[in-house]
């Protein structure tokens, strides 16, 4: 039963990745990903949000009857994408300025409504919460990976949060001088997307054998 | 004057998929053949113009003046939802042709950033009613564009040999790197050798 | 016609459950965004003030470009200079930038404020430093608004933001015109 409910947590980490494997959420895996924090910024959103809808989903789908399920977990889903957008725009602005149109259009990541589907109105409270944190973490760690390659190559800086005395950003020597450009635009985010996902299914040709 | 701008910013230079990463899943989804990148790209435009003047209605007539600013989103995702199953039953209904053609991208769209983009963007650049539904025409039209051209480059790919790893996504989103490269030609600064 | 009506209630209760929820957050969290917003245009001001005392300020400019005027006074009470608050155009759209004048329509110091621009390319017109190529012209020199108007150095810091560049730049020589007009009323 642990083994069971550990699996139900990690499985969004790498086998059943949303970004990598699933393919799922990729508008902003690609347009926010410009500055590693924004990219923790839209990870630590999306889990929450997936994790309250899951939860919300989880308790009510005896409740919401089948017919309007959808729109109702489009109001739910909504309604906390809205309280990310107006906490982070009061408590962390600079991260909200970042995101962009990216933060209200976590309503239609089809990871969240994915996840509503195929996972939460059928599945207890408990590990549709698991599922969510699971399937969150799995998206922050592939936007952090993406992130922080195209802005090291690309801009030659590694930005997380300012703390004290550190304003947050890190360069680096020869790449802050001379960039490759490219990765912090459109062009280069999808570039890099199709050599990420060629080597996940190199990969993963080559651990079947 | 401005209605142009409008045109060529969202085709060209603020093109959905190439440069604003909208409306990115049918664009590696629906984009195997291209008569349904033709379809669906119709589908998308068609909703994102009315989306386009419902949405701005509903903001600037009924959110705004009551003070419910921050239902925005809420808001907005339930028209389109709403929209999207009403033109499903109009067309099913009108013009079974219609439906044949569109019908199974309808359901998709409601999911479809592009179009929760276009409401969102209407309303954060400030536009009147007839701006908006242009921009929404006008982004449909440029997110139509880009699965075409895309939809095309596949086909031609199916025929050649392709290394393993890169057969099918990774290559097409390759593709689509080097499109946005070449759309890259298209920025602001054309906008203003054409109109001044 | 039951089973239609439950439908509809339990979806119209869910709704407004959720549209509760949110006006009980924004009741939190409107004031704090808008004393946040508050503080970035003062610091912003105090910033380009240049040492001098900020006067009052208008909105009505009766320019669509200018969006507010704060007058700039000395010791004495007489105006010395001008801030302006303006929109321009760069290459993730529409941007904001602050820029102070001297009554002759020279440019004490901007800053970019808003806006869209690619990190690593555009973004980088948002450090101080920035502004030191515009410092001082508009009235003896005009305000550099293409590449080959400026220095080797200045124009490298540029980079690759060509239209970021010239976005910030129309704004600033565009408010120093209009400062000219003023003519230190």
């Amino acid at each position: 039963m642990a083994t069971e409910r550990m699996q139900v947590l990690t499985k969004g980490f790498f086998k059943e990745n949303p970004v990598f494997i699933i393919m799922l959420g990729l508008c902003p895996t690609l347009g926010v990903t410009t500055q590693v924090v924004n990219g923790i910024g839209m990870g630590l959103s999306v889990i929450f949000v997936l994790v309250f809808s899951n939860i919300f989903i989880a308790m009510l789908k005896n409740i919401i009857p089948n017919s309007v399920r959808i729109p109702a977990y489009i109001v739910i889903i909504a309604a906390f994408v809205t309280i990310v957008e107006m906490v982070m725009h009061a408590y962390a602005p600079s991260i909200y300025q970042a995101l962009g149109i990216f933060l209200p259009l976590i309503v239609v990541n089809c990871i969240i409504l994915g996840r509503a589907e195929a996972f939460a109105n059928k599945n207890t409270v408990l590990d549709s919460f698991l599922d969510g944190v699971g399937m969150g973490i799995g998206f922050t760690l592939s936007l952090t990976l993406i992130a922080f390659i195209r802005e090291v190559f690309g801009a030659g800086t590694i930005t997380l949060v300012p703390i004290g005395g550190f304003d947050g950003v890190i360069e680096i020597p020869l790449l802050y001088t001379y960039p490759v450009r490219v990765l912090t635009l459109a062009a280069g985010a999808l570039l890099l997307m199709g050599y990420l996902k060629a080597f996940f299914e190199w990969n993963a040709a080559r651990k079947r054998g | 004057m401005a209605y142009i701008a409008i045109f060529i910013t969202y085709i060209f230079i603020n093109n959905f998929i190439l440069s604003q990463f909208l409306g990115l899943c049918p664009f590696i989804g629906v984009s195997k053949n291209s008569e349904s990148a033709i379809g669906m790209g119709m589908a998308v435009t068609f909703v994102m113009g009315i989306a386009s003047i419902i949405t701005w209605v509903v903001y600037n007539l009924v959110l705004l003046p009551l003070g419910l600013a921050y239902l925005q989103t809420l808001s907005f995702i339930l028209v389109i939802a709403g929209l999207v199953q009403f033109v499903e039953m109009i067309i099913q209904k009108n013009s079974p042709a219609l439906y044949q053609a569109l019908g199974i991208f309808l359901p998709l769209i409601t999911t479809n950033c592009a179009v929760l983009g276009i409401a969102i963007m209407n309303i954060t650049e400030g536009y009147n009613i007839m701006e908006s539904f242009s921009a929404g025409i006008a982004a449909g039209i440029g997110f139509t564009l880009a699965l075409v051209l895309m939809s095309n480059i596949r086909e031609r790919l199916d025929l050649h040999p392709v290394r393993k790893a890169f057969r099918g996504v990774p290559i097409a989103f390759i593709s689509g790197g080097l499109m946005a490269l070449a759309f890259m030609a298209f920025d602001k600064s054309l906008l203003t050798n054409l109109l001044g | 016609m039951r089973q239609m009506a439950r439908v509809g209630i339990t979806l119209a209760l869910i709704a407004s459950i959720a549209a509760t929820s949110l006006a009980v957050v924004n009741a939190v969290t409107a004031p704090k965004i808008a004393a946040y917003e508050q503080q970035v245009i003062e610091n912003a001001l105090k910033q380009v003030s240049g040492g001098f005392e900020l006067g009052e300020s208008t909105t009505d400019t009766g320019d669509e470009a200018i969006g507010i005027i704060h007058r700039l006074t000395g010791d004495d009470q007489k105006t010395t200079g001008y801030i302006l608050q303006m929109t321009g155009t760069g290459y993730g759209g529409s941007m904001t930038v602050m820029a102070s004048y001297k009554t002759d329509g020279s440019v004490i110091d901007a800053r970019l404020l808003a806006n869209a621009e690619t990190p690593g390319l555009g973004k980088k017109a948002e450090v101080p430093a920035y502004m030191d190529k515009f410092k001082d012209t508009g009235a003896d020199s005009p305000v550099p608004v293409k590449k080959n108007m400026l220095q080797k150095d200045d124009a490298d810091s540029i980079g690759g933001a060509t239209v970021t560049f010239s976005g910030v730049a129309r704004a600033i020589a565009h408010g120093s015109d209009y400062v000219k007009t003023l003519g230190g009323k």
